[in-house]
């Protein structure tokens, strides 16, 4: 069958943990004929969501791993991607959202816009994902669809409409009215696969009226058809339809469908939704640099004879190898082809290429444009760009945050450490936020990642699918200097130890700034020649790693240089960059040192009557307390805490507030210790060096 | 804080404050979008140079914007110092001393807010010497709100200020107040009125206060902050 990219949508579904976007997407799949049973998170049939194929996911029933699956609605063909909800999980949200043309972003119709939601939309902004908004769960007690569009334009700064009203609600919800057709929609049958589309209810007709003027007058101002069609009151519903899509498109207008995932509800209008709404690959922008021409962006043609452009954005090791999702943004990818990846300037032959159902493969022979696929036994990292010639292009660099907690784990056997080691290699590969590292003084293994859950899972998952039996340490906070004034330096390095003298002096000063490192040189009259100006560089990025004074790495310097001495003789590179090290030292002590730690922004949702309880356990944790945003039902405390302080916080909460809360946590900034906590670590570190030199 | 460029119309507001800590209240009074938020934040900065705590609640925006608000506002402060970097010296004190409480829509009356408010003091969170309430409209219905946060300024022994939102074509007969505020009048010791001119945005201070020379405010119409 020809491949219509006009009939290609490449979506993602993000929200806040617990809104319900497995059930959804597993519905989505029900209705869509790619499953035939339903099986719920957390079912008691043990079966579990066909998205959530890890064991370790369908346990604790939140997504971890992000599957791709296919699948065709009406003439469209939908690639989907279903996403971590929680914020340990981002880089998860982020790689997808980096592939996808657009989103739907489902809210919960009780809990509304919360912590999470507000992280997942800002993501959907980076990446400039149009998005259309799902308000499930409407059938429960509480639901508030309306509420909850009023918080999208309030919370998220949106331009929502509703496209879609409720037929009843919570216990009563039937079905919704369609705004664009002016008809009810009932879902019927076991399953709610029959549609059975009526008139409305009067006794919904008056709002329905209101609505679905705010509807023509929102989308009349992204269609002059449709602004003339008002006027004259001739709407139709493709002139509608037309307005809101560019509106969506242009990520001015959110359109709100509503429903219920779980009771059948909504599930079918949603995909006639993301077919007409959503954007198709060709009509989104996508850039690469063009490293062969001054790194000058290059705006990507989604045609089938253009030279190939793909980018594998997630690796997952399974049975058969190592398995690559690839999204080709130009050009086509065929079985047998040989491709570059333009990172390692490698040639690779494609084997099999697949296209994904959850954990369940189909072969097929080949990706097409705007498609989104996987190859087998191709050996490339995460984030990597394949093209069909020699060609120096890169897809734009995805958003990694840098890992803030770290935790020492050992492999308790040697067969387990063969199996740790595996673990380790395949996990830095398809994870770019996890990092390995070795402690070369206690010669330990260090994992870092982006929060305590995030590297539970991890260590999980070394237990579960490699065997291995691990031993882990307590977990690390990963703590940062800097300098708090401006100092001077003046360092002069000699040797002569016979043969060759080493001579070198550097002078300059070293001030704070913002950025994590700068060096300026203000070298003039050549008192240290041009040719060693990048080795006294060197050597204070050198020293930029390690600090002399708490052994942490430093960041927030500007090292200036504007004196220095040579020898025709004794300079040379290597004296300059000794001579660096030793001028930052001497520098750096003088600049009044601070050690920094990663705060985090809190936010933790909690039934008002424990607001006073949750506000006293982030105060004891060094908490400073932002602000409450009171919900009625529901309240929202925003704090920043220290990383150091959270470990744990997750038992406290839960036992005080009789597990009705809960929290998010993401990294916000790096901030000074306060003296005594300083102290501390000092002691910590001597306490430490003084063990390993026993 | 001390900077020349601040010190006037810092102590303009503080004196107003100062002589009414027991339970005053004070009102800026201006159309929709003339910079009233702007002018409480602005009111609440001042304070926070002090050391002064200060709740600001808002009744109409979420923390995040709040936390805008003072952001912006406070930047262009430090542009008009002599001395910027020193403010991004006291900014984390300022955080310190600033607590945000947010309600949505409709779910704000005086027993929540005290509830909220012994949620802070008891557990020696916060104690708040300034509040800033923003938001809350000056009708038939809030009067008893009005009211019971006079009761609680004085218990509480503050100072608070409130946006109240004027028309453009309806003014009081009697007085150039909001027909609205009439019934509520009483309650409040000092107002603020923004009035926009052609060239400039004028402050017209109403007060029960003896200034040694009545200040003569105006807003900067291009930063929108004060000037004495």
């Amino acid at each position: 069958m020809k491949h219509n990219i006009q009939n290609q949508r490449n979506i993602g579904i993000s929200a806040h943990i617990d809104a319900g976007k497995t059930t959804l997407t597993e519905r989505v799949l029900f209705f869509t004929k790619r499953i035939h049973t339903i099986h719920d998170v957390k079912g008691k049939d043990g079966v579990g969501a066909t998205m959530d194929f890890m064991e370790l996911e369908k346990e604790r029933g939140i997504t971890i791993t992000s599957a791709a699956t296919y699948c065709k609605w009406n003439q469209f063909e939908i690639n989907i991607i279903d996403t971590p909800g929680h914020v340990d999980f981002t880089i998860e949200v982020e790689r997808a959202l980096r592939v996808l043309d657009g989103g739907i972003l489902v809210l919960c119709a009780v809990g509304g816009v919360q912590s999470q939601s507000i992280t997942v939309d800002q993501q959907m902004s980076r990446y400039k994902v149009p998005c259309i908004a799902f308000v499930n769960k409407c059938d429960r007690n509480g639901a508030n669809p309306l509420r909850v569009k009023d918080q999208l334009n309030h919370k998220l700064g949106h331009n929502a409409v509703m496209l879609h009203l409720p037929i009843g609600l919570e216990g009563d919800f039937k079905g919704v009215i369609d705004l664009v057709s002016m008809k009810a929609i009932y879902f019927e049958g076991d399953h709610g696969e029959n549609l059975q589309i009526t008139e409305i209810p009067d006794a919904l007709m008056p709002s329905a009226l209101e609505y679905r003027e705010i509807l023509i007058d929102e989308a009349s101002m992204f269609s002059d058809n449709l602004t003339e069609a008002a006027l004259e009151e001739q709407v139709t519903e493709d002139l509608l339809i037309e307005g809101i899509r560019n509106g969506t498109l242009s990520k001015k207008l959110t359109p709100v469908l509503i429903g219920s995932a779980y009771k059948n509800i909504g599930v079918q209008t949603l995909l006639d939704a993301v077919t007409q709404l959503l954007p198709s690959p060709s009509e989104i922008q996508n850039f690469a640099i063009d490293y062969d021409n001054n790194d000058k962006e290059i705006l990507l043609e989604s045609a089938p004879d253009k030279p190939l452009v793909a980018l594998a954005f997630k690796l997952e090791d399974g049975l058969y190898g190592q398995l690559t999702y690839i999204r080709v943004y130009q050009g086509e990818l065929n079985k047998s082809d040989v491709i570059y990846n333009s990172r390692t300037g490698k040639k690779v032959k494609v084997g099999r290429v697949i296209r994904m159902h959850a954990d369940q493969m189909e072969d097929i022979s080949k990706i097409s444009t705007g498609s989104i696929g996987a190859l087998f036994g191709i050996d490339c990292a995460s984030g990597d760009t394949f093209t069909s010639e020699k060609i120096q292009l890169s897809m734009l660099s995805m958003f990694v945050p840098d890992p803030v907690i770290s935790l020492s784990i050992m492999a308790k056997d040697n067969k387990s450490e063969v199996q740790v080691s595996k673990a380790l290699t395949r996990f830095t590969k398809e994870d770019p936020t996890f990092k390995v590292t070795t402690n070369n003084e206690t010669n330990e293994t260090l994992i870092s990642g982006m929060g305590e859950l995030h590297l539970e899972v991890y260590v999980e998952r070394i237990r579960r699918e490699y065997n291995a039996e691990v031993v882990v340490g307590k977990p690390l906070v990963a703590y940062r200097e800097t300098i708090t004034k401006r100092s001077d330096f003046n360092y002069t390095h000699k040797k002569q130890t016979g043969g060759a003298g080493q001579y070198g002096r550097v002078a300059g000063f070293m001030e704070p700034i913002e950025d994590h490192f700068l060096f300026t040189n203000k070298i003039v009259g050549g008192s240290i020649p041009t040719q060693y100006i990048s080795s006294c560089d060197k050597g204070f990025q050198y020293c930029m790693e390690k600090s002399p004074v708490y052994e942490f790495p430093i960041t927030g310097v500007h090292v200036v240089i504007n004196d220095g001495a040579s020898h025709s003789v004794d300079s040379s590179e290597m004296a300059f960059r000794a001579a660096s090290i030793g001028a930052f030292i001497e520098g750096y002590k003088r600049a009044k040192p601070t050690i920094l730690e990663p705060v985090m922004k809190v936010v933790v949702e909690t039934p008002p009557e424990f607001q006073g309880a949750v506000m006293s356990s982030l105060n004891q944790r060094r908490g400073m307390i932002v602000g409450s945003q009171d919900q009625g039902t529901y309240c929202s405390i925003e704090s920043r805490v220290p990383l150091a302080e959270m470990f744990g916080y997750s038992t406290v909460l839960r036992s005080s507030t009789q597990g009705k809360a809960q929290f998010t946590m993401e990294f916000d900034s790096y901030r000074p210790v306060p003296v005594s906590i300083a102290d501390e670590l000092k002691k910590d570190l001597e306490r430490s060096k003084k063990k390993s030199k026993e | 804080m001390n900077d020349n460029q601040t010190d006037a119309r810092q102590q303009a507001l503080n004196k107003i404050v100062e002589s009414n800590n027991d339970g005053g209240f004070g009102a800026v009074i201006a159309r929709a979008g003339v910079g009233k938020t702007a002018l409480l934040v602005q009111i609440a900065l001042y304070s926070l140079f002090e050391k002064k705590s200060v709740l600001h609640v808002s009744l109409k925006e979420p923390i995040n914007k709040v936390c805008l608000w003072y952001d912006e506002v406070s930047k262009r402060i430090a542009r008009t110092l002599k001395q910027s970097h020193a403010f991004a010296d006291i900014w984390d004190t300022i955080l310190m001393h600033r607590m945000i409480m947010t309600f949505g829509e409709n779910q704000f009356n005086t027993t929540t807010f005290r509830e909220r408010l012994s949620d802070l003091t008891e557990q020696d969170i916060f104690y708040p010497q300034l509040i800033i309430i923003d938001g809350l409209m000056v009708d038939k219905e809030n009067i008893a709100i009005f009211k019971e946060l006079k009761k609680l300024a004085k218990e509480l022994s503050v100072f608070m200020w409130f946006s109240i939102r004027s028309h453009r074509h309806k003014v009081s007969q009697m007085s150039s107040f909001p027909p609205s505020l009439i019934p509520v009048i009483d309650l409040f010791d000092v107002t603020l009125q923004v009035i926009p001119k052609a060239d400039k945005i004028d402050i017209e201070l109403s007060s029960q206060i003896a200034f040694e020379s009545m200040p003569n405010l105006t807003l900067n119409p291009e930063t929108m902050l004060i000037q004495a």
